[in-house]
């Protein structure tokens, strides 16, 4: 990258760094209880939720993994994207009311706590923050990874700059991630990823008509040049095939309804009517901001098969090629501005529900009670799962993507029998929502890290899920129900 | 039929179609193949050597997925055990999706016979249905959602009930203090 569009780049991307910093000293004063730290004082407006929803599900692993997938796999990856429609209908019909009223009349203060209030059991609240926190450590060192790793290649084209570490990466953008989560709580959190989330649809928008600018033919000649490579990869399924493909459908769709980074934003807003508003803005959101996902992927494939653009390195190199090649220097700013927000509104989310599962949830469910001094705890916590997650990510390299891929299909496997479906139906028992739990737990793991090849390419977080929803419907209803107590019947009954 | 029950069954009935898939010979040459030029890609090869002896699987798969969903999103509607008239718009909505997930397979089939594919805007026919019918047909839902909001989610009355719970709640808590 020549040193004058390096420097516009880096200017982009400090300003926003100065601007999270500055949400973070904002955030700090409206903090002053857990309350706050958690839940932002259930005071949460619809635009700021519903922005917040979206940019929290597109991370960095739908701003540079997803151009890559596509680069790599042609259409497959896209099953993932076009899911969300009905993910986040899913996850408003089955959520949107019910969890935000069970957390409003409870005063929960995340997911365990609600998960508890519902159950009438802290076992499965412990073993649902347990797996939080499984999921969180997985996807945050990815996360932070992916931060560093864009942050290092922006540094490396600043000539009074040069070539950093990815270890001073790391701390660098961890430093900033950390001061507004530490401060500002949840509060900080999504009032970052309301700017984030704007400027991941700007960026978005612009990748798109400089895509489609760049090719000659737009779409339909870059759809061309790949159809006369190899059909398959412009075809529906893509190199993966059908059973991949469908099997990404499944978990991407029910899995929606089972990330409680999304699903805490619920229980956050100043008034549970608001959810009706709360889900069209945030499809329209997500579906304007995966346009980056699909322009640069097809992009990139077609210019490499034209021989126009050499072979990248690897395909994650995908969205930084393309911004540092053919994109105007300030909309490249204002992208890779855009890569460090998607990846920093999801890891501000995990930072938080992280906290809360060690700080709150655990102890709560192991010695009946909250910690003295919960808030103070609460930054400490923070401050220490960035750590960990930090030297995860540096120590297990390969391991790392593993670790996301985990990530996901824990959340969903474990979350979606226990609250998506366990809120609507009063038969649900603890013991179904426990087994449930362990089960995913136990065959995401064994499937990922044992990399075991299912038929036909079937996602090995499909297969948890659909192992974990049978399970929990199939001993729900073998055995007999426990009463509820009279107000969550109540709610239920709503 | 009771919805959890219904549901249940569309699980029981996925795992039948995984079930046939497992014992179904996968493509000779595995998926994601290698390109042959460049190292960074990967090739699908012949479609109809991957694909066509799985359509009707791959059609049934799909197709129970989508019933799951809307009855996931029926579940969620429920009060007190009913979805009363909702019950027809949802088998609208669920039979609308699973059409455009059937326009998908039809023109894949025809897209597999074809020597030069047709196109549907700027892709493949196929394709087209996949990322403008799929991606939006869902959104009968979220018209749905936001129409039967007021009148079946949560209507005032509910509203009026919650807030009555809440305040006995709190007033429990105030006594128990």
């Amino acid at each position: 990258m020549e040193a004058w569009r390096a420097t516009i780049v880096f200017a982009c991307v400090a300003a926003y760094m100065v601007m999270c910093i500055g949400v973070g000293l904002w955030a700090l004063r409206r903090t002053q209880n857990t309350r706050d730290f958690f839940m932002a004082g259930r005071h949460l407006g619809i635009l700021v939720t519903s922005i917040a929803v979206f940019s929290s599900t597109m991370s960095g692993f739908g701003f540079v993994g997803g151009p890559g997938l596509v680069y790599r796999m042609g259409i497959s990856s896209l099953w993932m994207v076009i899911c969300t429609s009905i993910g986040y209908c899913v996850s408003f019909f089955l959520l949107g009311k019910r969890i935000r009223l069970i957390g409003e009349l409870r005063d929960s203060i995340s997911l365990p706590d609600a998960v508890a209030a519902r159950y009438n059991s802290q076992a499965t609240a412990c073993l649902t923050a347990i797996a939080i926190l499984l999921g969180v450590m997985g996807y945050l060192a990815a996360q932070i990874l992916a931060m560093a790793t864009v942050l290092q290649s922006i540094l490396a084209g600043v000539e009074f700059v040069g070539v950093v570490r990815i270890e001073w990466c790391v701390i660098i953008s961890c430093a900033v991630l950390v001061f507004y989560c530490v401060t500002g709580g949840i509060i900080a959190s999504v009032y970052t990823d309301l700017v984030q989330g704007l400027v991941m649809m700007i960026a978005a928008v612009l990748v798109l008509f400089a895509a489609m600018s760049t090719v000659e033919g737009g779409f339909e000649g870059m759809s061309r040049t790949i159809l006369r490579d190899d059909p398959e990869a412009i075809s529906p399924w893509g190199t993966l095939g059908m059973f991949g493909c469908l099997s990404w459908y499944f978990v991407f769709t029910l899995g929606a309804a089972g990330q409680p980074h999304v699903i805490t934003k619920m229980m956050m807003t100043r008034d549970v009517r608001d959810a009706k508003r709360l889900l069209p803005i945030s499809v329209l959101g997500y579906a304007v901001t995966a346009l980056l996902w699909i322009s640069i992927g097809l992009v990139m494939r077609t210019l490499v098969l034209q021989g126009t653009h050499p072979e990248l390195t690897k395909p994650d190199e995908a969205a930084p090629q393309f911004l540092q090649h053919y994109a105007h220097p300030v909309l490249a700013g204002i992208v890779f501005a855009g890569l460090l927000a998607a990846i920093m509104s999801t890891a501000d989310s995990f930072l938080n529900i992280g906290a809360a599962a060690i700080v709150h949830d655990i102890p709560r469910a192991i010695r009946g009670r909250s910690l003295h001094n919960e808030l103070i705890w609460a930054r400490v916590g923070t401050l220490g799962i960035a750590v960990v997650a930090s030297f995860f990510a540096l120590s297990s390299g390969e391991l790392v993507a593993l670790l996301g891929a985990f990530g996901w299909g824990t959340f969903a496997a474990a979350i979606v029998p226990t609250v998506a479906i366990g809120f609507n139906w009063k038969r649900a028992t603890p013991l179904a929502a426990c087994v449930a739990i362990a089960a995913s737990l136990s065959v995401n793991f064994f499937v990922k890290f044992f990399q075991i090849k299912l038929p036909h390419d079937i996602d090995g977080g499909a297969f948890a899920l659909l192992i974990s929803l049978t399970l929990f419907f199939a001993i729900s209803l073998a055995s007999s129900p426990k009463p509820l107590d009279p107000d969550i019947e109540a709610v239920m009954d709503l | 039929m009771k919805l959890p029950i219904m549901l249940f069954g569309l699980l029981l009935a996925l795992w039948i179609v995984v079930g046939v898939a497992s014992m179904t010979p996968g493509s000779r040459d595995g998926y994601k193949i290698p390109h042959a030029q460049f190292e960074t890609m990967d090739q699908g090869g012949s479609g109809q050597q991957r694909h066509g002896h799985i359509l009707v699987l791959g059609w049934s798969f799909g197709v129970l997925q989508i019933a799951t969903f809307v009855g996931c999103l029926a579940l969620g509607t429920r009060r007190k055990q009913c979805l009363g008239r909702l019950k027809w718009a949802f088998v609208i909505g669920g039979l609308l999706c699973a059409a455009v997930f059937s326009a998908i397979f039809v023109s894949y089939h025809g897209f597999l016979q074809q020597v030069e594919p047709s196109f549907l805007g700027p892709f493949p026919a196929p394709t087209t249905w996949l990322l403008i019918g799929l991606w939006a047909a869902p959104l009968y839902f979220v018209l749905l959602y936001v129409i039967t909001f007021d009148r079946h989610i949560l209507t005032a009355d509910d509203y009026e009930k919650f807030q009555q719970l809440l305040a006995a709640r709190r007033q429990q808590q105030e006594n128990g203090r």
